[in-house]
Parts: C-alpha cells; sequence; structure tokens
C-alpha cells in the first residue's frame, strides 16, 4: 500500500522553494522512512549555509541558491533511491544523447562506497629539526638553524621542479623555438577598440591566472565574451576541473570583480567584431597550460624561500636590536 | 565546509557533503529533463549547480555547455564543451556536445566537421545523429 507522497522537511533558515521550483512531475512511493535523507538535506544544507557565510559578500546569495537547489534535487532523489519512481508525461528523450542509461565515465571525484580512511602520511623530517630540543643551544642558534634546514628543504624541491621542468618542456621548447618568435610577433597586432579589449583581457589574464587559460583555449576571440557569462564558482570549478585546484579560491574571489569593474562598460561593444584565425584546441596548447602550471609551482616556491628568508632575517633584526637597546641604556 | 585551503587542493564539494556518484546522475537526469521541457533556466541552475558541486564530472559541463548553447552563449558552451572533452576525451556523447557546441560558432565549422567525421562511424543514436548533421551541411 504506497504511502503519500511526503513533502521535504522545512529548511533551517529560508522557506522552501515555491511548488513551481519543484520537481513535480515524480510521484514517489514512499514504503521506507526518508528520515535518512532529511537528516542528510539538514547536514547539506547548514553546510552550504555555512559555506556561502565563508564567501565573499557578492557571491553569497548567488551560491547558496545554486547549492540549495541542488541539495534539494539531491533529496528528491535519494529519498527516490529506495521506493519506485515514475516520471509521467515524458516519452524518452529521442535525439538528446545526454545523460545514457549507464555512462562509462572516467574515474570522478565523488565519494566511494563507504572504507576506512587513510591514515594521513607523516613525514621524517623530524631529524632535520632535531636540534630545536637541544637545550644548549641559544635562540638566535635555533632560529638559524631552524632557517638554514628549511632553506635547505625548499632548495630541494625548487631543485627537482626545475629538473621536472627541464624534462618535460625545456628539450621540446629547443626544438621548437622557431615557432615562438613568430608567435610573439602575432600576439600584438591588435588597435582601435577591439585592440584595447584584448589589452584588457590580457591585463585580467595576468591578474586571475584562470583567464589565461580560458584564453588558450577560446583563442582571442572568445575571452571578452566569456568573462562576463561565467559567475565566480563556477569559474573556480573550471580551474578544478582543468587541473589547477590551487587557482580556484583566485577564480572564485577574484575573477567576477576584475570583470565586472574593468570590462563592466566595454564588454557591450565586443561582440560585434568577428577575426578570421581561431585555433580550437590542441595538444600544443594542453602543454602550455602545464608549462605554465609548472613554472608557478617554481615561483610559489621561491616566493616561500623569501618569506621564510625574510620572516626569519626580520626576527633576528628585532632580536639583535632588543639587545643593543639594553646594552645602550647600561652605558 | 569546505575551506578555501580544501578548495585549492582540489577537494570537492561532493566529497564534503558525502554525495554519491548515484546522486550526481539522478541530478544530471532531473536537469535532462527540465531540458527536455524547454525549462532551461532550471536545467541551467542545477547543473551549474553539479559542476561546481563536482568539477570533475564531465557529465554536469557537457550538458551545462548544451543548455548554455540553447540560450545562445555559444562561447561559454563552448568553454564548458572543451572543459568536458577535457575530462573525457573519448567520450562520444561528450565528442558529439562538443561538435554541436563548435557548429553554433561560425569560425569553428571545419573543427566541427572534423569531429562530426570522426563519430559518423559510429553505430547508435550518436552515429546517426553525427551523419544527420553532416548530411545537413552538405558537401564541403
Amino acid at each position: 500500500m504506497p504511502a503519500p507522497v511526503q513533502s521535504p522537511p522545512p529548511l533551517p533558515t529560508a522557506p522552501p522553494p515555491p511548488e513551481a521550483d519543484r520537481p513535480s512531475r515524480l510521484t514517489l512511493d514512499i514504503e521506507g522512512s526518508t528520515a535518512a535523507a532529511d537528516a542528510d538535506l539538514a547536514r547539506n544544507l547548514e553546510g552550504i549555509d555555512r559555506f556561502a557565510a565563508s564567501m565573499p559578500e557578492i557571491f553569497r546569495e548567488p551560491i547558496r541558491a545554486m547549492l540549495r537547489q541542488g541539495a534539494m534535487a539531491a533529496w528528491v532523489f535519494d529519498v527516490a533511491r529506495s521506493v519506485r519512481v515514475t516520471v509521467r508525461g515524458y516519452a524518452p528523450p529521442p535525439g538528446l544523447p545526454l545523460p545514457k542509461p549507464a555512462p562509462p565515465r572516467p574515474p570522478v571525484t565523488y565519494v566511494p562506497p563507504p572504507k576506512a580512511k587513510p591514515k594521513p602520511k607523516t613525514t621524517s623530517t623530524s631529524s632535520d629539526f632535531a636540534f630545536l630540543h637541544d637545550a644548549k643551544l641559544s635562540i638566535e642558534e635555533k632560529l638559524f638553524r631552524f632557517m638554514m634546514a628549511v632553506q635547505k628543504r625548499t632548495d630541494r624541491e625548487l631543485q627537482d621542479a626545475m629538473e621536472r621542468y627541464e624534462k618535460e618542456f625545456a628539450k621540446s621548447k629547443s626544438t621548437s623555438s622557431g615557432g615562438s618568435s613568430a608567435q610573439a610577433a602575432k600576439k600584438d597586432d591588435g588597435g582601435g577598440l577591439f585592440g584595447f579589449l584584448g589589452d584588457v583581457v590580457d591585463a585580467l589574464g595576468a591578474v586571475c591566472p584562470p583567464l589565461a587559460i580560458a584564453r588558450s583555449t577560446l583563442g582571442d576571440l572568445g575571452l571578452d565574451k566569456i568573462v562576463t557569462q561565467l559567475s565566480g564558482p563556477l569559474l573556480a570549478s573550471f580551474c578544478t576541473a582543468w587541473g589547477l585546484p590551487m587557482l580556484a579560491p583566485i577564480a572564485l574571489q577574484l575573477a567576477p570583480q576584475v570583470v565586472q569593474s574593468v570590462l563592466g562598460e566595454t564588454s557591450s561593444s565586443s561582440a560585434s567584431s568577428s577575426a578570421a584565425s581561431s585555433s580550437g584546441t590542441s595538444s600544443s596548447e594542453k602543454t602550455d597550460n602545464d608549462e605554465r602550471y609548472e613554472l608557478m609551482k617554481l615561483q610559489r616556491l621561491v616566493e616561500k624561500q623569501q618569506q621564510m628568508f625574510s620572516l626569519i632575517s626580520n626576527m633576528l633584526k628585532v632580536m639583535h636590536d632588543t639587545g643593543m637597546t639594553a646594552i645602550h641604556n647600561i652605558r | 565546509m569546505l575551506t578555501m585551503q580544501e578548495l585549492s587542493q582540489g577537494r570537492t564539494l561532493a566529497e564534503e557533503q558525502g554525495m554519491t556518484e548515484e546522486i550526481g546522475s539522478a541530478v544530471a537526469r532531473l536537469a535532462a529533463e527540465e531540458m527536455t521541457a524547454g525549462r532551461l533556466d532550471t536545467a541551467r541552475s542545477l547543473l551549474e549547480g553539479l559542476a561546481v558541486t563536482n568539477p570533475r564530472d564531465p557529465a554536469a559541463w557537457a550538458m551545462l555547455a548544451q543548455v548554455e548553447r540553447r540560450q545562445g552563449r555559444s562561447w561559454t558552451a563552448y568553454l564548458c564543451a572543451e572543459t568536458a572533452a577535457r575530462l573525457a576525451p573519448e567520450d562520444e556523447q561528450v565528442r558529439l556536445v562538443r561538435a554541436e557546441v563548435l557548429l553554433a560558432i561560425p569560425e569553428q565549422g571545419p573543427a566541427a566537421r572534423a569531429e562530426l567525421s570522426g563519430l559518423a562511424g559510429l553505430k547508435g543514436p550518436i552515429g546517426e545523429r553525427a551523419r544527420g548533421l553532416l548530411a545537413a551541411l552538405g558537401p564541403r
């Protein structure tokens, strides 16, 4: 005996979406309890609210609305998983290629079936820092040795990264150096309004690396049209999908603000332009992205060294100054 | 809660929220129905949510590309289709979606034709659609 259709549980902070927005064409014959799904939904909504609250204000509402909609859909299917679901009024889509019933997917990053969590790896660098527990050493000596140990480690990382770069990119670059000058000559070709837009987008690409990646994918034509259409969260997801998750927070926080402030006035005029040259994606572009990624890693390592140096040298200087002040006072 | 650090390490909201692949497929199916029914804005919201929740799911990007194309945002559709193609370069359906998106961009006509030619030899609905599109395009 099928039970009547149950409505979703009340949302913690906002009223449920209007009836028109719900997947109203589903008839659910509920045989079991929906308590687990309800609890999941409440947990998800709470997580979404927390996540949205951590965003800059400009994204807060859009991302909350978007994720809540997803969570509601997930609730429906969480319930429907264990019961019979009948979709009324629709023939199977004939010409629509997606989604297929059981698509052979590449590995995706949904949560795998429950299994024991792997223990976090412990790095055995404690021997490098054993001097920290040496009671005979002064704090200055410890600081100095600490700086040396960290420097040694980052030097090693930097060396590894450079060797990796040399192995993967430097050789292929040396064989195809003839083409790069032609590319460089091709780069600055624009004047007028579209040339100005190109310069603006160049600047955006420098400030926001995801846009530079998008440019390498789309060529010169598409970026100025696309940047005004993508939301920050989607740009961030785009970075993750392209194997550059470290750029996702930048895209999330920076891209829309920069785009809005810089392109807000000029985007309307860009639609009229149409140039002839536009290259699709190719393996060389993929290599360019990988190369850029490796270079960014190198840059990050160098920046890390600089930070460590300035931190430790500032600390040593302050300690020295403090000691000298005391000595001057005694004199 | 997904912190910025976790986000930068490639952790997805789907992992954080315990969302399984089955649920992801179900949401995609729901979005496909919305798309079939012509409710493109709803489908777009669902698919954007899905792509944000798990950016490594090619189906979400491919379907989002379809919605964007139908809403006239060809370049956004192109970016989404390229992302799906990068995630699943061998998937025939992703390739078909990419070809359809390329067709919407005049400059990409040759690339679309090449992609469709590659798919035309396949059996089943994908091959049929590719052959149909090629026939509609006519000879070069």
